[in-house]
């Protein structure tokens, strides 16, 4: 992928929807929304805009797949779940989460 | 998502669009859902959910784009890494590029000739609406008539036509054979021009406009010889006059005419006839001038029974008319022209023959064409033989990218154990294919370009007027992208599926060789290459069967000895000459030519040998009843004094023609032994009769003498019956053109010039356009097999060269992955030569089994080939013996040299190698 500005940031994203997705199983992207929202509550807020072009970017790096489905309610809505290969890079993405939180954490009590 | 369906979003984005629309207004609706539920109003709740989102139709187009620049930046990334990999194997990259140039090139070169002759509309406006109501592959004057369809017509019949066809919007007729008129453009030296007569509303109903001046039209169609104008083609200004615009007005004197020049045609325009070009397109009013002493224009349609057939007609459909509608019309037409056309006092038999005749209307978008269909059968197989050429060539580079994807074996291992998926390397292997195959594929067209030329150069030995040019139009360059994709795939596909299926763990140990997984790779490697093989079999058979094609023919016993043989064609009529003047005529050109230094003798003949033309007339023989149709007919020569004494044809009994046989005395005929073989079966010939019939004329004559058989106008096929008689006692009287046939002592060339003095201190208005040795005509009549010959031989070589570097590849490929098993067998005991012998027994099975597939190949290709070859059949065993054994001397070469390398193998260094 080429370089974004907020690159750190959208990583937390997908690994916030990555994770979500591994917990869950197949969601559509509203449902992800609530899903966050309802564990982390106010403090954690999804870009909601930002989630669909997320998702399409992960659906073709491979990491989810797409698929179209029923809510409920029976309205169309196009259910994501997570693959092996996503699997693979949640872990990493995990590994990494941990070793940044870690090295900031240390700092913090260090500084 | 699949490769594939992304390939699709971005081509059908339109789709892609709702299908993010309806996923994003549903979020917004649930949203909006929820807030009501906490007690909102909808109005505000939907409202709310909006700003929440953001703005809806910049996040849709956001994702959409993340679909489709993820895809292509892949792609990029792809090509990027894979020309790093070039850059890296500087050799393998380079050989690759070669072959697929070499092939592609080959391939496309074949193509674009096919396009110009066979595939492309001319350059007209609405080609799709243009139809020939003769026959497009028919050339030259005929005259008489014919049989069923009807090849060519007369002037008179045009008329009629172009009268009332309701039918067409236009209807043109033009000359069907390209003329060489002798001009002094400018009042200057005599100079060559090739041109037509054309009906004076041809470039009207072909809907061409000047490029500078005017172009005739209908309205200057007054009377014969009132309409002194000339149309140049486009090339021939730039050739001749530089695009000088002083060109317009240009005098350019033709016998005893001079024309004046109006017009320039369009870029691209070449006339109607596919290879002819010609240079100057003249009113038809004007053929009495340009043609002097015939008179085809004026034709009493109800008196003549002898038609001059020369032109062709091309007409334009009417909007909304179908060429069937034509063809009725045209039927209905044509049938009332044939029935008042012909005399009416013919015997009923005659008048049955006549109405026979019919018009056969042809779809003329691509032009009219000489022996289209022959044309197109040589181009196929050339076609043919160049993409099995390309397909050994890809199983070549298969091999490379094969043994390449083994030295990869560890990198692919690391890059599906960080989490690549396989298809993902697949695509990634793939890339590279397609990237090679494009810059063997734009090599290529740079091969295709010169190889073209050469390819046209080769067709022009064939006919000596054909020209013809190619260029790069998008029909060629579909052809070549689609090659080269295809060419991609085939030799990239199998590598990049064996190359992925990688055992992980095993590429991963820092120990592991990477070759121990090769077996099945070695396997695969070895099937190319027996393919490779049996295609090139099949290319070398070929190769070998034009080769034996060629030799068979050029050592055709004509009957006669070719060598010292020359022919002039001498036209009398346009030089002025009339019918009462001609018998002196000829033979005061015998006198001259019989007077020249260097000229053992000399005969005339109406059409010569190996020229192209041949007369033949119905008859009846005495005493014999005919039961089949080809038993009322026979091909005839009217022929001057010692004819056979010349030519060298031996007479098997009676006497040849000599000056006492003149219009008034007894007529007679000598017959050759095919003659006599079907009309005279064990009846001597000698004073029997056979009578020639046209229409109702008669001329009975007396057979005087049997000549032996010869071959005067085609190598292959039996020889016909044909009859000589005297040109005197011709029925129509002294024909007014021929050849005359020269035997000549010496240098043909040296006593040629000689001779054409000679005829024109007689009379310098003679055109002597035709005249060369008989030897230059039998190499016309050889030169598609020679050309189809000599190409299939050099495919026959890259694809020998080919298979041989593939074989060469593979074994020692093979012996280096078995280096440990011979150190082992030699530490054991094994000589050198039983590891040679071991080696080569694998190249021995290889090769065997690519033979067989290569002799079913051959079988299966034969039928195409047959109608090319002479004297031998398409399975001949000789040949194909000769093919096998090639096959085998270059591949025990290619296979000895890793063979010897394997008996070199030191057992101590192979053992600790391990």
């Amino acid at each position: 992928m080429g370089k974004h500005p907020n690159d750190r940031l959208q990583g937390t994203l997908d690994l916030l929807v990555l994770k979500s997705l591994a917990g869950h199983g197949p969601m559509h992207g509203y449902g992800i929304t609530v899903h966050i929202q309802s564990i982390a509550g106010d403090a954690l807020r999804v870009e909601e805009g930002s989630l669909y072009p997320a998702l399409h970017r992960m659906a073709q790096e491979g990491w989810i797949k797409a698929q179209w489905g029923s809510t409920e309610n029976n309205r169309r809505a196009r259910f994501y779940s997570i693959t092996a290969s996503g699997q693979k890079q949640l872990a990493a993405e995990e590994k990494r989460w941990s070793d940044l939180t870690q090295a900031v954490a240390r700092v913090l009590q260090m500084a | 998502m699949g490769w594939f369906s992304r390939l699709r979003n971005t081509l059908r984005s339109g789709a892609l669009q709702r299908e993010v629309d309806e996923e994003l207004r549903l979020h917004l609706e649930l949203r909006a859902q929820d807030l009501q539920r906490n007690g909102m109003n909808p109005t505000d709740a939907q409202f709310s959910a909006t700003r929440q989102f953001g703005n809806p139709t910049l996040e849709a187009e956001r994702t959409r784009i993340m679909d489709m620049s993820a895809w292509m930046e892949t792609i990029l990334k792809d090509m990027r890494y894979a020309l790093r990999q070039f850059a890296r194997n500087p050799v393998f990259t380079g050989v690759a590029v070669l072959s697929l140039a070499i092939g592609i090139g080959a391939n496309t070169a074949i193509f674009s000739v096919m396009n110009a002759a066979l595939l492309k509309s001319l350059p007209v406006t609405d080609p799709q609406r243009l139809v020939m109501l003769t026959n497009p592959s028919a050339s030259g004057v005929s005259i008489g008539m014919s049989g069923d369809e009807r090849p060519l017509l007369s002037y008179a019949e045009y008329e009629q036509l172009r009268e009332h066809m309701t039918t067409l919007s236009g209807l043109c007729a033009v000359e069907s054979q390209l003329d060489r008129w002798q001009v002094r453009i400018n009042g200057g030296a005599q100079e060559d021009i090739r041109g037509h007569l054309v009906s004076e509303n041809y470039f009207s109903v072909l809907g061409v406009e000047p490029v500078m001046g005017r172009l005739f039209s209908a309205e200057d169609r007054k009377a014969p010889g009132q309409d002194p104008q000339a149309v140049i083609s486009y090339e021939y200004w730039q050739k001749r006059f530089g695009g000088n615009t002083s060109v317009i007005g240009t005098p350019l004197r033709v016998f005893s005419t001079t024309l004046t020049i109006v017009g320039v045609t369009p870029p691209g325009f070449r006339g109607e006839t596919v290879g002819q070009s010609p240079n100057v397109w003249i009113p038809m009013m004007m053929q009495p001038m340009v043609l002097p002493g015939r008179d085809w224009l004026h034709e009493d349609l109800s008196k003549q029974m002898e038609k001059v057939m020369w032109l062709h007609a091309v007409g334009r459909l009417k909007p909304g008319v179908t060429l069937a509608n034509a063809q009725t019309e045209a039927d209905v037409l044509f049938r009332n022209i044939i029935e008042t056309g012909y005399p009416s006092t013919l015997s009923p038999e005659t008048r049955k023959a006549v109405l026979n005749q019919r018009l056969k209307l042809h779809e003329a978008s691509t032009g009219a064409f000489q022996s289209r269909e022959d044309f197109a059968q040589q181009l196929f197989i050339l076609l043919s033989m160049s993409a099995v050429v390309l397909l050994i060539a890809c199983a070549n580079i298969a091999n490379l990218l094969l043994a390449r994807a083994t030295a990869r074996y560890k990198e692919v291992g690391v890059r599906l154990s960080i989490g690549a998926s396989r298809v993902r390397v697949i695509r990634q292997f793939l890339t590279e294919s397609l990237l090679l195959s494009l810059l063997g594929g734009i090599a290529g067209l740079f091969v295709a370009m010169g190889a073209a030329r050469l390819l046209i150069i080769q067709l022009t030995q064939t006919s000596q007027n054909f020209s013809l040019s190619t260029d790069l139009d998008w029909r060629v360059l579909g052809f070549t992208l689609g090659m080269t994709l295809l060419t991609g795939l085939i030799f990239g596909l199998a590598p990049a599926i064996r190359g992925t299926r990688v055992n992980i763990n095993e590429s991963l140990r820092e120990s592991g060789r990477g070759y121990t997984g090769s077996g099945a790779k070695l396997n695969l490697a070895k099937g190319l290459v027996i393919v490779q093989v049996g295609l090139s079999l099949l290319v070398v058979v070929g190769a070998g069967l034009f080769l034996r094609t060629l030799w068979n023919l050029q050592s055709v016993d004509l009957g006669y000895p070719k060598e010292n043989l020359v022919l002039l064609s001498v036209d009398a009529g346009s030089a002025g000459y009339k019918q009462p003047q001609l018998p002196g005529f000829w033979h005061d050109v015998s006198d001259r030519v019989q007077a020249v230094p260097g000229v053992r003798g000399v005969t005339y003949s109406i059409n010569g040998i190996f020229s192209g033309g041949e007369s033949g007339d119905r008859i009846e023989v005495e005493g014999f009843t005919p039961t089949k149709d080809n038993e009322r007919g026979s091909r005839f020569d009217l022929i001057g004094p010692s004819y056979f004494a010349t030519v060298g044809i031996p007479l098997l009994r009676g006497r040849e023609f000599g000056s006492h046989d003149t219009a008034t005395s007894t007529h007679v005929c000598v017959v050759n032994e095919a003659f006599v073989k079907r009309f005279f079966s064990g009846r001597d010939p000698i004073g029997l009769h056979v009578t020639e019939k046209f229409g109702d004329h008669k001329n009975v004559m007396e057979v005087v003498g049997i000549a032996k058989n010869a071959r005067d106008h085609s190598l292959r096929g039996d020889i016909p019956p044909r009859f000589y008689a005297p040109y005197e006692q011709f029925m129509d009287g002294t024909p007014d053109s021929g050849a005359m046939i020269v035997r000549a002592v010496g240098d043909p060339e040296q006593v040629l010039a000689s001779v054409r003095k000679a005829i024109l201190s007689l009379n310098e208005n003679i055109p002597l356009d035709e005249a060369h040795p008989l030897v230059v005509s039998l190499e016309r009549t050889t030169a598609q097999p020679r050309m189809i010959a000599h190409l299939c031989t050099a495919f026959g070589l890259i694809a020998l060269l080919l298979a041989a570097t593939g074989l060469y590849g593979v074994l020692s490929y093979g012996v280096a992955c078995r280096t440990n098993e011979i150190g082992i067998r030699m530490a054991l005991g094994a000589g050198r030569g039983q590891v040679v012998t071991m080696i080569l027994r694998e190249t021995g099975l290889v090769v065997a089994i690519g033979v067989a597939i290569g002799i079913g190949l051959t079988a299966a290709g034969s039928r195409l080939v047959a109608s090319k070859l002479y004297g031998l059949s398409a399975l001949d065993p000789i040949t194909v013996a000769e093919g096998v054994i090639i096959l085998g001397v270059v591949a025990l070469a290619a296979g000895y040299i890793p063979a010897a390398r394997a008996s070199r193998v030191n057992p101590v260094k192979a053992l600790r190698h391990e």
